[in-house]
């Protein structure tokens, strides 16, 4: 590591359940004390777990699972916030974030294990370049149930957002996945900049992550709110990047939207969120004329062939006017709306 | 509460409403505070198939009737039927699902409910759970007991084999298919076994026919509630397709009698048909009848008004002839029948069907107006009828029937007594038992649908934390409205945003740049514009009043536009023309969306 901070708080949300938690939780704390036995002068890491389970569920879990740590670990101070009431993933972060008390936040799902080495690149490459908002590793996922045995895990894809017949899309980025993108030697690592940050392993600056607004609890209860945070951010003018010595696995665990969600509710929210984020960063009366144009023609096509799915998730978008109008006035570079 | 009701039945357009009962049931549902949606068939005018959602206000309801019409030529089969009813279901989200006459939708209709699981109501008005044949009859008007199999399998062969046979039933033209008719429908094992072909036929269709009715009843017992029009209905169904049916006799609105005009004790008496020319009512009878009574002297026969709803032009045409001849009062329509003017003027009301009646609306109407009947005493109709103020004569005997006609030639003695009778069962009995209102009716199937609608609880409302459940609770909330209230809902929000963005170029201009960018919405205007009838709009811009039609509005330069034949008749019942769009709001047909190109 070569002159990075300790002065880190990760930032761990969980709804409480102790696989989980029991899986990722102690080797999180052995990374950290790793990390600290390389540069005892560069700062202290905390972990601070928030119990979005809304009955504390995730307090009651952890002396178990920190009873089994190693004396090592035992030293890692956690602490444990608790939400009022089960508020999602993005407010909860935030709510973590607000708590949190090192200079740099380090955000993860509860499912996703990272070693010393990943953290330390990470905070190399924020620490070596100002422009960089925020620096995510390499997320992996486990090999699929019926591959061969002892087959690695399988990298996740980078994201782009693309502009399709007037709607968003966040779409894997085949460049990235070709091997194609430009690779920077940044701090000392290799890093990649990419459109979309993952919102199951960041790295960011506490103070500009809350002064940018954070993960916007207008997209809850989930989907499109780490899109939305890395268009916040492009839009000022600020780097995301990927740092390919820095890998995450992402177990994967089983709290995606398809779990959250029955499938037809699922696809209501992605439509309602992908109204909201397009909405939020309309910057021109002619985007904004252009878009709808589409939407006009989008709803009376839905209307004439009785699609009615298409019209409730605008329907659920119509109805967060409002909060979408609010959370667009914390934005730079767009007219304000008034409704 | 919405309700999504189903007939394949739904004379918007008759206030007499002889041959369904939905149209009225429908209103009375608006009126007792339900949403209601129905759902039913139309004769093709446009592409088959495609679906039309009509607003119809109703006086003294809140909301107006959503009527969506499939587009049917008669090659459809019964999983696009399905496929369509499915479609209006995702697109209405009723929280209830009442099917009444259904014989034209097929059995799978109910399976869409199911897969759904919404709460269903079925009420038979017909012998449909057990026979195709919904009439009991046979091709030469021989009436079969509900629950015989045979005859039906006999009268499917009978129909093939016989096609010179008159629809509505009688003896073929074709003398060679007469001998095999009879064979056919009428003879025993010994003929059958000499004729091995004709037999291997009827052991077919009898197969199919058990097969169909296997098929109603599975699909059958998956609805929750299982009703029939009459009790004798409900008993005989209950019996035949082993799943109980409770009897929930149809409400009626009785109407006002003799308007104005005094009565004269000793004149000769109006007698009134009010029907159709269909065999079964017996209408060729009644003519038989009269001309009986007028051929013999020292007899008199009371006058006669026939007042027939349109249904096959040459076999009405030909009672039309018949019945000037013998010097009665004959009127035939198309469009819409004054009930209360038919009924008002006469002394009686006579209907000697053959058979397969069930709580025929004619009768009803009579005897809840306070008129004597002179009906056929077929199970069918003795249920509705009082004995004091109705003759009953053998079904198919024309000089019975001629009896009874002599018997009330005069306004005196007999007939007064009958009318006293009636007068008095409709003033004492009204509103209950068989001569209740549509709306105690309606009041009826209310409790039903909040029984059922109780009886489940709000699917996957507590999954989850309580970030997702808030969610959920948004998305039932926009699921709970009508397909013209989410599209007010889009459309309102749609303008919200073109204020909030500041943009000042109108909302018209914005939909024309819409429909300039391609697409079906484009090919649609395009097609308008050329005069093509293909693509017509789902969510309705046709506007009625209860019992006739009025134009349908259509919104400038969207291409939402009506088949040219429907329009040319809009024209002509109200050449003012009221222009609106009902895309969204509907609901409130003094205003339009506000979206006006």
């Amino acid at each position: 590591m070569t002159g990075s901070s300790l002065n880190l708080t990760v930032v761990l949300p969980t709804r409480g359940d102790q696989k989980r938690l029991g899986r990722s939780l102690p080797r999180l704390c052995e990374a950290l004390v790793a990390l600290r036995a390389r540069a005892p002068e560069a700062g202290e890491a905390e972990i601070v777990v928030v119990d979005d389970s809304g009955v504390g569920a995730a307090a009651a879990a952890l002396p178990e699972i920190l009873a089994t740590l190693d004396r090592g670990s035992v030293e890692v101070s956690i602490r444990t916030v608790c939400t009022e009431r089960s508020l999602g993933f993005g407010p909860a972060v935030m709510r973590g974030a607000r708590d949190a008390v090192g200079a740099h936040l380090l955000v993860l799902h509860d499912d996703v294990l990272m070693d010393a080495d990943g953290i330390a690149a990470l905070l190399d490459v924020l620490h070596a370049e100002p422009t960089i908002f925020a620096a995510a590793p390499t997320l992996l996922r486990p090999a699929a149930p019926d591959s061969p045995p002892d087959s690695p895990p399988a990298r996740v894809p980078a994201r782009v957002v693309l502009l399709e017949d007037d709607w968003l899309r966040v779409r894997e980025d085949s460049e990235a996945s070709a091997g194609a993108a430009s690779v920077n030697s940044i701090g000392g690592q290799r890093a990649v900049d990419v459109e979309v940050i993952p919102s199951a392993a960041v790295l960011v600056r506490r103070g500009e992550f809350l002064d940018l607004g954070g993960f916007d609890r207008l997209f809850g209860p989930a989907t499109l709110e780490d899109v939305d945070l890395s268009m916040c951010a492009r839009r000022r003018g600020r780097r995301l990047v990927e740092v390919l010595g820095a890998e995450a696995l992402h177990l994967d665990l089983g709290d995606g939207l398809g779990e959250l969600l029955e499938a037809p509710a699922a696809r209501a929210l992605v439509a309602r969120n992908r109204l909201l984020l397009r909405w939020k960063h309309l910057s021109t009366r002619t985007d904004a004329a252009d878009h709808l144009v589409g939407l006009w023609r989008t709803a009376l096509e839905a209307g004439l062939t009785g699609d009615r799915e298409t019209l409730e998730g605008i329907a659920l978008a119509m109805d967060r006017l409002g909060e979408m109008a609010e959370s667009r006035a914390t934005l730079r570079g767009v007219a304000p709306m008034e409704l | 509460m919405r309700v999504a009701l189903v007939s394949h039945e739904l004379r918007s357009d008759a206030t007499l409403r002889l041959r369904s009962h939905a149209r009225g049931l429908a209103s009375a549902l608006a009126r007792a505070g339900l949403e209601v949606e129905v759902f039913t068939l139309e004769a093709c005018t446009r592409r088959r198939l495609t679906q039309r959602r009509r607003q119809v206000p109703v006086k003294g309801a809140d909301k107006a009737l959503g009527v969506t019409s499939v587009a049917v030529d008669g090659s459809e089969t019964a999983s696009e039927l399905a496929a369509a009813f499915g479609a209006f279901l995702d697109r209405e989200h009723p929280a209830v699902c009442h099917f009444e006459s259904i014989a034209a939708f097929g059995p799978s209709i109910l399976g869409e409910a199911r897969e759904r699981e919404l709460p269903t109501v079925y009420c038979a008005r017909d012998p449909w759970p057990a026979h195709d044949q919904l009439t009991l009859t046979l091709p030469d008007l021989a009436p079969f007991e509900l629950g015989d199999c045979e005859a039906e399998a006999r009268g499917v062969v009978a129909r093939e084999m016989c096609p010179s046979a008159p629809g509505g039933g009688g003896g073929p033209v074709n003398p060679g298919e007469r001998v095999l008719l009879r064979l056919l429908l009428h003879g025993d094992a010994a003929d059958l076994a000499a004729r091995p072909e004709l037999e291997a036929r009827i052991s077919a269709a009898r197969e199919r026919v058990q097969a169909d009715r296997a098929h109603k009843r599975s699909v059958l017992s998956t609805v929750d509630r299982r009703f029939a029009a009459s009790r004798m209905l409900a008993r005989q169904l209950s019996a035949t397709v082993g799943r109980a049916f409770t009897p929930r006799l149809p409400g009626v609105e009785p109407v006002a009698l003799r308007p104005g005009e005094p009565e004269v004790e000793g004149t000769r008496s109006s007698l009134l048909f009010m029907g159709s020319s269909c065999p079964l009512e017996g209408l060729d009878l009644l003519l038989d009848a009269l001309r009986e009574l007028l051929a013999t002297p020292g007899r008199e026969a009371p006058g006669l008004r026939v007042v027939l709803e349109a249904t096959d032009p040459a076999r009405d045409s030909a009672l039309a002839l018949r019945a000037e001849a013998l010097g009665v009062e004959f009127e035939c329509r198309r469009s819409a029948l004054d009930a209360s003017r038919a009924l008002g003027g006469a002394d009686a009301l006579v209907f000697p069907a053959r058979w397969g009646q069930f709580a025929p609306a004619s009768v009803r109407l009579a005897q809840a107006s306070g008129l004597p009947v002179i009906a056929a005493s077929i199970p069918g109709l003795e249920e509705f009828l009082s004995p004091a103020s109705s003759i009953l004569v053998e079904p198919g005997d024309v000089g019975q029937l001629a009896g009874a006609l002599a018997s009330l030639a005069h306004r005196t003695g007999h007939l007064e007594e009958l009318r006293a009778a009636a007068s008095q069962r409709a003033v004492a009995q009204a509103g209950g038992g068989a001569l209740k209102g549509l709306d105690a009716e309606a009041r009826e199937w209310l409790q039903t649908y909040e029984e059922l609608a109780a009886s489940r609880p709000a699917p996957g409302a507590d999954d989850g934390p309580r970030h997702v459940q808030e969610f959920r609770a948004e998305l039932a909330e926009v699921g709970r409205a009508s397909f013209g209230e989410l599209f007010g809902r889009v459309e309102l929000g749609l303008e919200q945003l073109r204020g909030a963005f500041g943009l000042t170029e109108d909302t018209a201009s914005l939909m024309a740049r819409a429909i300039a960018r391609g697409g079906p919405l484009a090919d649609r205007v395009a097609d308008a514009g050329e005069g093509a009838l293909e693509g017509l709009p789902l969510v309705g811009d046709s506007l009625e009043e209860e019992g006739r039609l009025v134009p349908r509005p259509r919104p400038c330069g969207l291409g939402i536009a009506e088949p040219a034949e429907d329009a040319a008749e809009d024209a002509a019942e109200d050449p003012a023309g009221r222009e609106q769009l009902a895309l969204g709001r509907g609901a409130d047909p003094a205003h339009g969306t506000g979206v006006q190109a």
